[in-house]
């Protein structure tokens, strides 16, 4: 016993030595990296090294990297390496590299994380940087995008791309049923309506579904809206009265309700699942309507569905809500050279960038003078263009306490589709862990 | 053969393992040990590390989650070791015999385990598609409605232990070579002693390869505490965190929530746990192990 | 008569349980291979075999990212991690099978403890330490580590087989006056020859399935590997398990490859007749 405890006390302190030595040495060979890259900084003519990443675009072809080159050639002065990453590692990456403090100087955020990397301190302000540049407005934007990107007052994100939820449906199985396509008057019990007479069955078994009433928070958040309530107060302190109010169980209990029953009109998280996700089942016309965001035009269109898109139905009272998922480019806070991240910033967000993405027909532009341009076009955007207009935050937007909220949110949902829980039941207890944790 | 030249030329043998030791191990290890005990926020850099004392011990104790991930992985231990164990012996033994083809056969069986595990997760998703998956295919066959397996909190975990079972193929190499280990004699000795198979396979067999279980069962517990990628890609966790293994809990603690000295804390904690683990089956190995004259005792 | 009828009754139990196994195990396989060949909208529907063929699949998988080039990161890696593992385990394995030096059990039990380490929690810590030392975005910190020992099951997997080998052949050699070098290179490296198979088998599969080490060191995608490169695919096309699985089988390929070729050193190599003790 006793040797034992000696030998790890040797290895235990033989190592911190080593430690010691190797932070020594490494600490010289950091200072000589600095050393040059303060020549970089510190002389104009000397050329300032850049780096920007996204997930995905790993593409030889891809705009960004396109994007990357024309920047080089217009700023002889910076050069700038765009990295992308594989979406599955794009957070671990980004959290290594941040904690490691080699993080890229400038960053993609996605609009559900933008509140939590500012909390946390990592994402530069952008404000002092538009005062003193005159040339670069930030009212070429869509105001709600500027809106999103903007925290506590002050503006973090400037936006990439975009894509706004709205009501997406399936023309051949509403020709088939004989039904009109949804019009800007729906309320969303009109919608509930249609669903049932779209829905189809063979025995007990529903072979065609009217609408897909997913899990998925968004939504439910515009629901919940509509019906004048949501999952946490404004500031996102407090769950009690909110989560668990009267008003959220009776509009939950109507959700879950599409979902389950004889009379059910939407597949559950399940079946859709074993189909394939929302978008294959209505590809394959398993699926007449879903409220989702536009990405799904990117599957849709490798098909031969013919589909349409309308405005997210209305509450009882003619209030209209949704919510833009989108993606913004953040500077890095401990970034070496900020002003040139900033320069990189304006480009990557700017007209041309805007116009280069929009071409390639993917993404909508984020600038209000070609999204007109769009509008007056496409039919199909329209709608999605229009929905932009009723855009508001959901909590993760407005709150640090965000992944609380959803955490319990989504554990109460799975329960009450599952059948382990009534509605009230489960917001109750969900509602309560909430407050009790962020006491914590 | 120990005199201080030969014990010299011993250490600068293993040096190279002993300075890697060091390097890669100890000092990262040392590191996560001392953030076990602070708080930091992992993205917001090294310089924002702030001494917490026990505190992040204190509330994992009190954390629902953490006993949650405990009870599923000691769950998936529990079960899929001596499951696994038992299927790799079985289909070592067959694969021992002497006959033709018996080398396609071993590529055949071993062929799962050079997968990728990624891979063989999105495989996997697809087969246990409760609807168009080729397994409730299959029961449907014999009349039997199989379940939505991955996405019912009844057998989700179930379902990972069966796909589990799939890629066994490393342990049944391990047993193969230690079967092959058996000196013949030994089983021509016995038969003349009119000792039938299965005889033969408990008074031969099992006591020439207990050094080859002993090996597999351990790393098996291993395996099993480290249990992540297939967890990870799907189910992540759910439903109900009904597969909420420690390592998938341990991984989103320190890369989404980004509490890495909580994400420590429980390293060292898992760490702990396989240690005494370990240690047990050691201990009690001496009772069933046998060594083919092993005298090396220093 | 009796004996030999019994016999093959025997024999072919064996064979039948054994051709239910394969097909039980094939079946996925085959599976994955014929997704890899359906068109998108044949993924979700009944049949087993394609209705047509989509083998340009496979050519579009090739095509879509830089499969060569990521195929010759792959081997720069590969190639020295190998070496570096085969023998610096055998190094090692050898110091700690032949020779007897204070505080070896000690020190086998640390290299026994180190297999048992949860990886997520080092892996901060050793970016940090790379990236002290300037190797981020080099092949360095994916190949250098391997030189250091190659890894604990590796040297314990070699150091069962060399207490195999019969110690009268090296302490003969010794009283001819070879050094302990050359009764290592020119004795125990070739007698061991089916563990450090066994270990390159191993050392392979490791390399060419790691996703997250290149993930994390690599950041010019022109360095990936091909784990790393054909992630891209579930980026690319949004999950379409067609052209995902077509990356699969040609990922797994050389894999089950090398395995079919190298087998029977394989299997000899694994012997743990003398295992670890308490």
């Amino acid at each position: 016993m006793k040797k034992w405890s000696a030998g790890l006390a040797f290895i235990l302190m033989f190592s911190m030595v080593l430690s010691a030595c190797s932070s020594g040495s490494s600490g010289s060979t950091k200072d000589a990296g600095a050393s040059t890259e303060d020549k970089g900084s510190g002389s104009k003519d000397k050329v300032v090294e850049l780096k920007f990443t996204t997930w995905g675009e790993l593409t030889a072809d891809s705009v960004e990297k396109k994007l990357a080159d024309q920047f080089n050639e217009s700023h002889p002065n910076i050069k700038v390496t765009f990295e992308p990453v594989p979406g599955d590692g794009y957070a671990t990456k980004l959290t290594t590299s941040l904690a490691a403090g080699q993080a890229p100087d400038v960053f993609l955020i996605g609009e559900g994380d933008y509140f939590k990397y500012v909390d946390k301190g990592v994402v530069e302000p952008l404000d002092d940087y538009l005062k003193a540049d005159t040339s670069f407005k930030t009212d070429i934007f869509q105001p709600d995008l500027i809106n999103m990107g903007k925290i506590n007052d002050k503006l973090y994100y400037l936006p990439k791309d975009f894509n706004p939820l709205a009501l997406w449906y399936n023309k051949r199985m509403f020709d088939e049923a004989k039904i009109p396509y949804p019009n800007d008057q729906w309320t969303w019990d009109d919608m509930i309506t249609a669903a049932k007479k779209l829905t189809k069955k063979d025995g007990s078994k529903v072979k065609e579904f009217g609408f897909n009433a997913t899990k998925w928070e968004y939504p439910i958040y515009i629901y919940l809206w509509l019906n004048g309530t949501d999952i946490g107060n404004e500031d996102g302190t407090k769950a009690e009265g909110f989560m668990n109010s009267d008003k959220t169980v009776a509009a939950l209990e109507k959700y879950v309700a599409l979902t389950k029953g004889a009379d059910r009109v939407s597949p559950t998280p399940q079946d859709t699942e074993t189909l394939g996700g929302d978008s294959s089942m209505f590809m394959t016309d398993k699926l007449a309507m879903m409220i989702t965001g536009r990405w799904v035009k990117g599957d849709l269109d490798k098909s031969d569905v013919q589909y349409g898109s309308a405005l997210i139905p209305t509450g009882a009272g003619g209030e209209r809500a949704s919510i833009i998922a989108a993606a913004g480019w953040a500077m890095n806070a401990n970034g070496k050279h900020k002003q040139e991240a900033f320069e990189l910033m304006k480009w990557l967000s700017g007209t041309e960038a805007q116009k280069a993405r929009s071409e390639k027909g993917q993404v909508l532009p984020a600038t209000v003078a070609e999204l007109d341009q769009v509008k007056s076009t496409e039919v199909v955007d329209k709608p999605v263009i229009e929905m932009m207009n009723y855009a508001k935050k959901p909590i993760s937007m407005r709150s640090a306490n965000a992944p609380i909220f959803t955490e319990e949110f989504n554990k109460a949902m799975e329960k009450i589709l599952l059948d382990k829980s009534t509605v009230k039941d489960a917001l109750d207890e969900a509602a309560k862990n909430v407050d009790s944790k962020i006491q914590k | 053969m120990r005199n201080s030249r030969s014990e010299r030329a011993g250490y600068l043998f293993i040096l190279p393992w002993f300075l890697g030791l060091l390097i890669f191990t100890l000092g990262p290890m040392l590191f996560s040990l001392v953030l076990s005990f602070s708080k930091w926020d992992i993205i917001t850099g090294i310089g924002s590390i702030e001494f917490v004392g026990l505190d992040n011990f204190k509330a994992i104790f009190h954390d629902e989650l953490f006993y949650q991930s405990l009870k599923v992985t000691f769950i998936f231990a529990l079960v899929s070791v001596p499951l696994y164990q038992i299927a790799s012996i079985l289909i070592a033994l067959l694969l021992n015999m002497r006959t033709r083809g018996m080398k396609l056969f071993r590529l055949i069986y071993f062929m799962p385990s050079v997968i990728p595990a990624v891979a063989v997760s999105m495989m996997w998703i697809m087969i246990f598609n409760p609807e168009y998956g080729i397994l409730n295919r299959a029961l449907g066959w014999f009349g039997i409605e199989g379940p939505a397996w991955l996405q019912d909190p009844s057998y989700a975990l179930g379902a990972l232990i069966v796909m589990g079972m799939w890629g066994v193929g490393n342990t049944i190499i391990i047993y193969l070579s230690g079967l092959q280990g058996v000196p013949e004699e030994l089983y021509e000795a016995a038969q003349l002693d009119g000792a039938g198979p299965l005889r033969r396979f408990t008074s031969v067999t099992v006591p020439m390869i207990s050094p080859t279980i002993f090996f597999n069962l351990i790393m098996g517990i291993i395996g099993g505490f480290q249990y992540f990628t297939q967890a990870f890609v799907m189910t992540n966790g759910g439903p109900l965190n009904s597969t909420l293994f420690y390592n998938l809990y341990l991984y989103n603690k320190a890369f989404v929530s980004f509490e890495m000295g909580y994400a420590s804390a429980l390293s060292w904690i898992l760490f702990a746990i396989i240690l005494i683990f370990t240690l047990i089956v050691i201990r009690s190995s001496s009772m069933w192990v046998y060594y083919n004259g092993d005298d090396e005792r220093d | 008569m009796l004996m030999s009828h019994k016999w093959s009754l025997g024999r072919m139990l064996t064979f039948l349980l054994l051709i239910v196994g394969a097909a039980i195990v094939l079946v996925p396989l085959l599976w994955t291979v014929s997704t890899s060949l359906k068109s998108p909208a044949e993924v979700f529907q009944d049949s087993f075999i394609p209705k047509v063929w989509h083998w340009e699949n496979y050519k579009n998988a090739v095509t879509a990212v830089p499969f060569f080039l990521f195929l010759k990161n792959t081997l720069i890696i590969l190639i020295p991690v190998m070496i570096g593992t085969v023998f610096s385990s055998a190094l090692c394995a050898y110091g700690f099978a032949r020779f007897s030096f204070k505080g070896k059990r000690f020190l086998f039990l640390v290299l026994l403890a180190t297999m048992m380490l949860p990886g997520q929690v080092t892996m901060i810590p050793m970016f940090i330490m790379f990236k002290e030392a300037g190797w981020v975005d080099t092949f360095l910190p994916l190949i250098i580590p391997s030189f250091f020992g190659g890894g604990a099951f590796n040297i314990f997997l070699i150091r069962q087989f060399m207490r195999g080998i019969p110690k009268d052949l090296d302490e003969a050699a010794f009283m001819d006056g070879a050094s302990r070098w050359s009764i290592f290179t020119r004795i125990m490296l070739p007698l061991s020859k089916p563990p450090l198979i066994a270990v390159a088998i191993f050392t392979f599969m490791g390399v060419w399935n790691d996703f997250q080490g290149p993930l994390i060191y690599l950041n010019t995608n022109t360095k990936y590997t091909l784990a790393l490169g054909l992630s891209m695919f579930k980026g690319l096309y949004n999950v379409e398990w067609n052209m995902l699985m077509a990356a699969t089988v040609l990922i797994m390929l050389p894999a089950i490859i090398v395995f079919f070729f190298l087998q029977k050193y394989f299997i000899e190599g694994i012997s743990l007749s003398s295992a670890m003790k308490g």
